[in-house]
């Protein structure tokens, strides 16, 4: 019966996106929808002393000019992940003071965009400034004690046969920059609201806003079909969402706001900046003694931000001797969230590089170091992993690299006049499932119908859905018909955190059994006679997926490894990336197309995170002087390699039914850290601080 | 193109095909093979790459790097979309396209567009331009609005008056001859490159790196050059190759040099009424000479659809002993104008081009502007391309050459 898993199957959702008829959350045509445009902040950090709005409130068109001085009435939600949660926890508009360049200060709604846009650009507001706090240097640190994690005594115990390795790592700060910028429209019918907003978390934003307006679930319906990319920027209502909704309400209108670029820049989150101090100490043939990381990042005044940079760290490599701690500063910088591993990315980044700066001081081949000192358990809660072919992704990769055979000496391998290195790093990222529900439904020709909340937002969710539904049926993919996003639908759970196909995929295979079991037939094509004899309309089953007993007894983790070449200018500080393995390690591969993809979507990001993106701040204003994707850069089909992606590994059973992880985000973690030590390799320069410009490289 | 780009009036006369109008009862080849190869990911960026493998499918450039130059994808990795432009490449482009193009394209018509605010024209002569710039001597001329646009749409700016160059035949035409080739203002830079191709290698080159397709296809040189932006990028190119600007005027004609063009930091010295019409440029070498070298380079912060960080474009002129007797320095993103190291430039006509003068002059060199430290890279950072971009000039070319003479 296995015909259709893990082969390569073409997109359920790429007929509507190849003729524009994918609709994403700003294109829903409502009758009598007027728009918003946001005012933001041209300070860091301060008081608004005074704002006028009357030129605004005089325009053409204009229906609302909204402040702190009015602002719409909402309750404070929970904000406590269960039955809610903001990005920011302070409500938009709450008093006049301002915490970040780019915060929210007006909002303006008329019956047109341009109307709304020329009236918010009347506003004018004076401020009382205070000089912000934008350098990290500058914050004051408290410790996070829950990342804070001790083992043997500390990384203090080396002896003095040790060889270590300490250096601090930076990543600077980035933007998730997905295609579709965020918007959202909010109609109100009596005390009924609809939601069109891209989310990653469809009844999550539904139980939010529902407390946010002291109104039930029932009420609010979030609907998003299509979401243009998210990465970890669309899993909450970020204070845009929560103003559009609020004034809509009071306008009684259905009311739009898109997004600029610009105030993408600090609306919707972004990857906090890090610095990590990292310290391995080894006896001399590669065995770990110690590992000590230490973080230092941000948040903003008006949300408490964290993400756990040490997370991966007990994961990958074993040491007699542990030590893992976070500082968490505030800066008046726009709020962070989650984007693309978010914890281990960086995390990786500072691991993987220090790793290989042993590797190089210990003389041992890179490979051989991070075998020596493979993990068989979860040094932190000592769980053993379920699975793990983290050797056979460090064996295949080296082969398909051909990467023993390098010169081992930096700068040794020349071509056309340029530096040549290769570097690798190892790849790793927890596999997650939540409590999911769909509902299945079998028709007499053949149909079937899959329903659920959860969504897609890129990923192909919709095929996957597809293809398990398929397999469990034993019926052609083109005949199973999803929908998505939709709050009507059943709980599909949240799309982040690479969990949405270990999530969905053992709802949809059991939904699929129980339309049989009703059936009492044991294929897809007898349950359809069956329809057709008794004349019902269909056979139907809701079953809901949640994870077991299992995440006490072992610890789930993706693994892989990545290798790469880089070229290297130096007279002119040009760093391509000219080659590119990666070898991963997700348990059941569900679609080879979609999943290769979604490596090569990472390892691409990760490769503009090592060289390119970066978003700076005006030292006065503290608004990002980056606002747009001519200014963020990030690559561009010229700076991308060709990358070759294999899987290995086998169906992790223990995980769940179908035994697989997903694969968002392992792909990114490492990436930056492997092209780092391929330009050590290529230049015998050590880069600690991303991104790697041009002008770094001939400093 | 770029549809943000395009003001309203420009469309005047011209038929517009977006993603929804592609498919013909059934999938374009380019949708087809899209979606079928997983070209399409989040989706949000598909129809843009559809409409640019769409043109790239009926000019034979589908296959090329060039076809998805100008688009950006966040997911995909792109590997799917030229795996989808291969495939699509498969099937020859015998439809109604196809044979639309065939036809001669429509001309433009005069238009004039008045609103209480606004008045758009499109004049079909340099004479009516000439006219109207007499009627409104401060009235915007507008090209291919690659610049413009930005202004319109992101910072709000509001011109009373527009009079668009796109219908303006005397401004729309190459001349060639065997000693020198005139470019109107008013050409989009990829004609220039498909009908100049292998005139000027500098020029090639740099063309091949501006912006990206979609913007080529519009922008002018009148524009590159009407903005005198510092990181202009064909200015240099322009410089190098001695290019002179002819500007026309209700009074008259005057022909100058491009290098006195540039008066200062987005000053240039083009007067009220006044329109560049042309760029001329001499094909020969100096007299003397019996080898021209010359390149250009563009420094950047990504491969494509980026501004230059330093761009460069050299032109050496030597006799048969191997001497200099003449030489162009000439680089964008190094001073308030694009600008010639004219000082070094003098240095080394009469040395012989070789490894030790282009050592002596590199310190001379690296001294020669003072460029300002920002995001694209540090003052540092620059003052070293200067000197290194034209050591790279010697080694490529001398590469070159030894292949040649071999
Ligand atoms: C995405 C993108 C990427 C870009 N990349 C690059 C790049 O890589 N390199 C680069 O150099 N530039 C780049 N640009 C800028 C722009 O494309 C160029 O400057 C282009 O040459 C402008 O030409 P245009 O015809 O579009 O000018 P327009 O926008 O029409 O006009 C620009 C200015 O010149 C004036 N002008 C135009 N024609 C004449 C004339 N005949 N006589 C007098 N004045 C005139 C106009 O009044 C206006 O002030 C980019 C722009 C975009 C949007």
């Amino acid at each position: 019966m296995k015909r259709v898993m893990g082969t390569s199957v073409s997109r359920k959702d790429g007929f509507a996106k190849v003729t524009g008829q994918a609709t994403y959350t700003a294109e829903h045509p409502l009758p009598g929808l007027v728009h918003g445009y946001l005012v933001t902040s041209a300070i860091a950090k301060g008081r608004i002393k005074s704002i006028s709005t009357q030129k605004a409130e005089q325009a053409p068109g204009v229906l609302a000019v909204v402040t702190h001085k009015n602002r719409p009435k909402v309750f404070t939600p929970a904000n406590d992940f269960r039955n809610s949660k903001l990005n920011e926890a302070r409500l938009p508009l709450s008093d006049d003071q301002i915490h970040y360049g780019g915060q929210i200060v007006a909002f303006v709604v008329a019956h047109t965009l341009e109307q709304a846009r020329d009236a918010a650009h009347l506003i004018t507001v004076e401020y009382d400034i205070q000089t912000p706090l934008l350098e990290a240097q500058q914050a004051i640190y408290e410790a996070l004690p829950d990342v804070k994690f001790n083992k043997g005594n500390g990384a203090t115990g080396t002896t003095e046969a040790a060889i270590t390795v300490e250096a601090t790592y930076t990543t600077a700060k980035e933007l998730h920059a997905a295609m579709e910028p965020h918007a959202i429209i909010a109609h109100w019918q009596a005390d009924s609201l609809t939601i069109y907003e891209g989310s990653q978390w469809v009844m999550l934003h539904q139980r939010t806003y529902a407390e946010l307006f002291g109104i039930p679930s029932e009420k609010v319906r979030l609907v998003t079909p299509y979401i243009g990319g998210a990465f970890g920027s669309k899993c909450f209502p970020w204070s845009y969402s929560i103003l559009c909704a609020a004034v809509a309400r009071e306008i009684k209108r259905p009311l739009k706001l898109s997004v600029t670029r610009r105030q993408l820049t600090t609306n919707t989150g972004h990857r906090a900046a890090t610095e990590q101090t990292l310290r391995l100490a080894a006896m001399q043939d590669g065995k770990l003694i110690a590992i000590s990381h230490a973080v230092k990042t941000y948040t903003s005044p008006a949300d408490r931000f964290i993400v756990d940079c040490t997370a991966t760290t007990p994961v990958m490599y074993a040491a007699p001797n542990i030590r893992l701690q976070q500082k968490l500063g505030v800066l008046n910088v726009a709020t962070p969230t989650y984007m693309r591993a978010p914890s281990e990315n960086p995390g990786m980044w500072a691991l993987e590089s220090a790793m290989d700066e042993l590797a190089w001081k210990l003389n041992i081949d890179p490979i051989d170091l991070r075998l020596d000192n493979e993990t068989r358990a979860h040094q932190r809660s000592g769980l053993p992993f379920s699975a793990k072919h983290f050797a056979e992704c460090l064996r295949v990769g080296a082969e398909k690299f051909g990467w023993r055979d390098r010169p081992k000496q930096p700068r040794s391998l020349i071509h056309n006049g340029q530096l040549l290195g290769w570097g690798m790093a190892a790849a790793t990222f927890p596999a997650m499932r939540g409590n999911t529900t769909v509902k299945v439904r079998l028709l007499p020709d053949g149909t079937v119908h899959v329903l659920t909340a959860g969504n897609d937002m890129g990923t192909g969710a919709y095929t996957m859905v597809a293809i398990t539904a398929a397999e469990a049926l034993g019926v052609p993919v083109e005949k199973v018909k999803v929908e998505l996003g939709d709050s009507l639908f059943p709980d599909g759970g949240l799309a982040g955190g690479s969990q949405m196909t270990a999530s969905l995929a053992p709802a949809v295979l059991k939904a699929c059994e129980e339309v049989l079991q009703k059936a009492n037939c044991t294929t897809a094509n007898d349950a359809c006679a069956a329809l057709k004899q008794s004349g019902r309309a269909a056979f139907e089953a809701i079953a809901t997926s949640a994870p077991g007993e299992d995440a006490q007894k072992w610890a789930f983790q993706s693994w892989g490894a990545h290798f790469c070449e880089v070229a290297v200018d130096e007279a002119i500080g040009r760093i391509r990336v000219t080659r590119w393995v990666s070898v991963m390690d997700i348990g059941r591969v569900m679609n080879a197309k979609a999943a290769a993809s979604q490596v090569r979507g990472s390892v691409i990001m990760g490769i503009g995170e090592a060289l390119m993106e970066e978003c700076q701040l005006d030292p006065n204003s503290g608004y990002p002087v980056v606002y747009d994707l001519a200014t963020y850069h990030y690559p561009t089909h010229a700076d991308t390699p060709r990358i070759d992606v294999t899987f290995v590994g086998q169906p992790d059973l223990t995980f769940n039914p179908l035994g697989v992880r997903g694969v968002g985000e392992v792909g990114i973690t490492g990436v930056a850290a492997a092209v780092a030590n391929a330009i050590y390799h290529a230049t015998g320069k050590r880069f600690r601080n991303l991104p790697i410009t041009p002008d770094k490289l001939m400093a | 193109m770029n549809s943000c780009l395009i003001p309203l009036g420009a469309i005047a006369g011209r038929q517009i095909l977006t993603v929804e109008g592609v498919a013909n009862g059934s999938l374009h080849p380019v949708q087809t093979a899209m979606a079928k190869l997983g070209g399409s990911q989040c989706g949000y960026c598909t129809p843009g790459f559809i409409m640019s493998l769409f043109a790239a499918y009926y000019d034979g450039t589908i296959e090329s790097d060039e076809a998805i130059e100008g688009n950006l994808c966040r997911c995909t990795g792109y590997l799917p979309i030229r795996q989808a432009a291969k495939e699509a490449a498969q099937t020859p482009p015998v439809d109604h396209f196809a044979e639309a193009l065939g036809h001669a394209t429509p001309e433009l018509t005069a238009i004039a567009y008045q609103s209480e605010a606004q008045q758009f024209y499109r004049p079909t002569s340099l004479r009516d331009v000439l006219t109207l710039l007499q009627q409104y001597p401060n009235a915007t001329l507008v090209a291919g609005a690659t610049d413009l646009g930005l202004e319109l749409s992101w910072h709000r700016q509001v011109y009373p008056v527009m009079i668009s160059l796109e219908a303006v035949p005397e401004l729309k035409t190459i001349e060639q001859t065997s000693d020198w080739v005139e470019i109107g203002a008013a050409v989009p830079l990829s004609q220039i490159e498909t009908q100049l191709h292998g005139v000027f290698p500098a020029m090639d080159e740099m063309l091949h790196w501006f912006a990206a397709r979609q913007v080529r296809n519009r922008a002018t040189l009148g524009g590159n050059i009407g903005t005198a932006s510092p990181i202009g990028d064909m200015p240099p190119v322009l410089l190098a190759l001695d290019a002179r600007v002819r500007l026309a005027s209700a009074a008259g004609e005057r022909v100058i040099a491009l290098a006195d063009f540039f008066k200062g930091y987005r000053v240039t010295d083009l007067q009220a009424g006044e329109v560049i019409a042309s760029i001329q440029i001499l094909k020969g070498m100096t007299p003397g000479a019996t080898r021209r070298l010359s390149q250009s380079y563009k420094i950047g912060k990504r491969g494509t659809d980026d501004i230059s960080i330093v761009a460069a474009a050299y032109v050496v002129d030597l006799d048969q002993q191997n001497r200099i007797v003449h030489a162009r320095l000439a680089y964008g993103g190094v001073a308030a104008t694009p600008i010639r190291a004219i000082a070094v430039e003098q240095a080394i006509v009469g040395q012989t081009w070789d490894l030790p003068t282009i050592q002596r002059v590199k310190p001379m060199l690296h001294e020669t502007f003072t460029p300002l430290d920002d995001l694209r890279g540090s003052a540092d950072y620059r003052k070293r391309l200067v000197a290194n971009l034209f050591e790279k000039f010697f080694v490529e070319t001398s590469a070159a050459h030894a292949e040649v003479s071999a």
